[in-house]
């Protein structure tokens, strides 16, 4: 039996459980619609502006940062496993499967020093908050 | 390479174990009906697995949450109804399914629904490959622990769906803030995994599982196993930590910091799709102590027949769960600097030294 047709089967559960928790929800739950009930919730203030609002530029940083390391961990995959099973084969050297990983690995480390020097993994902090609390008004 | 060649490895190791779609296949008798019948013995399967994981998130969520966090507190929390007031669970389910779906107004609506689908869906996924032991293993396929990271990766999709359509300013900081954590933990925790996977030589997880086995060193008539958490303990302690921000528990509990955006990500959601986002944490947090059991604890090896091995998993999964209840009780939240700079300045160069050291140590003996 093909092991996917399983994975699948159990995609299509993990589908049906919620799917079948809201259709036994829907039959159940009250239905009261009252004026600004469904206003969105800022701690019981009236809202004010949208919800677009600027954020911190760290976390485009930090996601350009993982798609670096993260296509990294993909091309490790297929070393770790063939590592060992190489190095019992006596066939390569210890030298020959480990040493183009550390350079691999070295040459991202450099990056992420790099990163790390630019402020890259530092939070942002924005002009009023490194002000001394004397300063502020 | 130098010309030389050494045996390859092979790609689909054989195995004699059974796997439970199969086992189900031949008690019914379904699997002489051809692809029909092994499609509904798989989903028998399926169906069985993903209500043993609802069970346990039915049990933790409601009740043993709990009773843990009022144990660590000195208080006795809910004991009314039923025998240790375990019958909460299913007035507790009543309850939060015949709440009014309270939808805000802007809400970007395909995105808002889909969501918590999403994010329920996603963590049930993992557990198809996880070897639970008594034979209950949905499937078992070469790329076994690839395959688990990919599909918890799912969840903050999820996530970052329910954030942005909430269309309220709390859920979409709490959106981003579970990217931004789970992307900087994801690293260290597919890296020390990585280390793992060195000394197994497969990423299939009944391979891994087959290769804790062996006794490690035998005290005074006692063998202990070779589970990696004792091979390797530094390893078993940074997945550890990556793992509990990854499912984004204490002390890593900033996207939900209730002091500070509310409820996070789900500030807007109610009734059935708060359910559904709730189920899917906790199943996150059962994922994560079935990746660590897997990993570094053996699986479901433990004293006694091989029968008792669905017993050893869920003490093994539970004992992660009482551990993240616990560090909730005893550890104060990391601010979302200190969050960032634990994770890539702290746990990535330490993951990353952690697999060079370990591949140096296997390349030493082999």
């Amino acid at each position: 039996m093909n092991e996917w047709i399983a994975i699948g089967a159990l995609a299509l559960v993990g589908l049906l459980i919620p799917l079948g928790m809201m259709a036994v929800s829907y039959l159940l739950r009250p239905s009261v619609p009252e004026t600004s009930k469904r206003a969105t919730y800022e701690s019981g203030e009236i809202p004010t502006g949208g919800t677009r609002i600027r954020f911190n530029i760290q976390y485009y940083m930090v996601a350009l940062l993982f798609l670096v390391f993260d296509i990294e961990t993909v091309l490790l995959f297929p070393w770790a496993v063939i590592y060992r099973p190489a190095l019992e084969s006596d066939a390569v050297t210890l030298l020959e499967v480990l040493g183009p990983m550390l350079v691999f690995v070295a040459i991202l480390l450099v990056g992420l020093a790099w990163a790390w020097r630019n402020g890259a993994v530092q939070w942002a902090t924005s002009p009023r908050q490194v002000e001394p609390e004397a300063d502020r008004p | 390479m130098s010309g030389a060649s050494f045996a390859p490895v092979p790609l689909q190791q054989d195995s004699d174990t059974v796997l439970l779609p199969e086992r189900v296949a031949d008690l019914t008798g379904l699997g002489e009906l051809g692809v029909a019948g092994e499609l509904v013995a798989a989903f028998i399967a399926a169906f069985f697995v993903g209500n043993l994981m609802l069970a346990m998130t039915g049990v933790a969520g409601p009740w043993a949450k709990r009773k843990i966090t009022a144990a660590f507190t000195d208080r006795i929390a809910v004991n009314r109804i039923g025998p240790f007031g375990l019958f909460i669970i299913v007035a507790d389910a009543v309850r939060l399914l015949s709440k009014e779906l309270i939808i805000p107004e802007n809400a970007d609506r395909p995105a808002y629904d889909l969501a918590p689908i999403v994010v329920a869906g996603s963590a049930m996924l993992g557990f198809a490959v996880i070897p639970m032991g008594s034979g209950i293993q949905l499937a078992d396929p070469e790329i076994g622990l690839a395959y688990v990271f990919a599909v918890s990766g799912i969840a903050s999709v999820g996530l970052v769906m329910a954030g942005y359509s909430s269309s309220n300013k709390y859920s979409l900081l709490g959106g981003l803030r579970a990217v931004a954590q789970n992307i900087a933990y994801e690293i260290p925790l597919v890296v020390t995994g990585m280390s793992v996977v060195i000394f197994t030589g497969t990423l299939q997880l009944g391979g891994i599982v087959e290769a804790q086995t062996e006794p490690l060193i035998t005290l005074g008539g006692f063998a202990i196993p070779a589970w990696y958490a004792f091979i390797n303990p530094f390893a078993f302690g940074l997945f550890l930590v990556a793992n509990f921000a990854e499912v984004g528990r204490n002390p890593f509990d900033t996207p939900e910091a209730p002091t500070e955006i509310v409820a996070g990500y789900q500030t807007e959601y109610s009734s059935v799709y708060f359910v559904l986002i709730y189920l899917g944490e906790f199943l996150h947090i059962f994922l994560g102590g079935a990746v660590i059991a897997t990993l570094f604890l053996g699986g479901p090896a433990g004293p006694g027949p091989a029968a008792l091995g669905i017993v050893w998993f869920l003490v093994k999964i539970w004992a992660v769960f009482l551990l993240t209840q616990w560090l909730r009780s005893a550890l104060p939240r990391v601010r979302i600097d200190q969050m960032i700079e634990i994770g890539w300045k702290g746990m990535l160069v330490l993951s990353f030294a952690n697999l060079v050291l370990t591949a140096l140590i296997v390349g030493m003996i082999a």
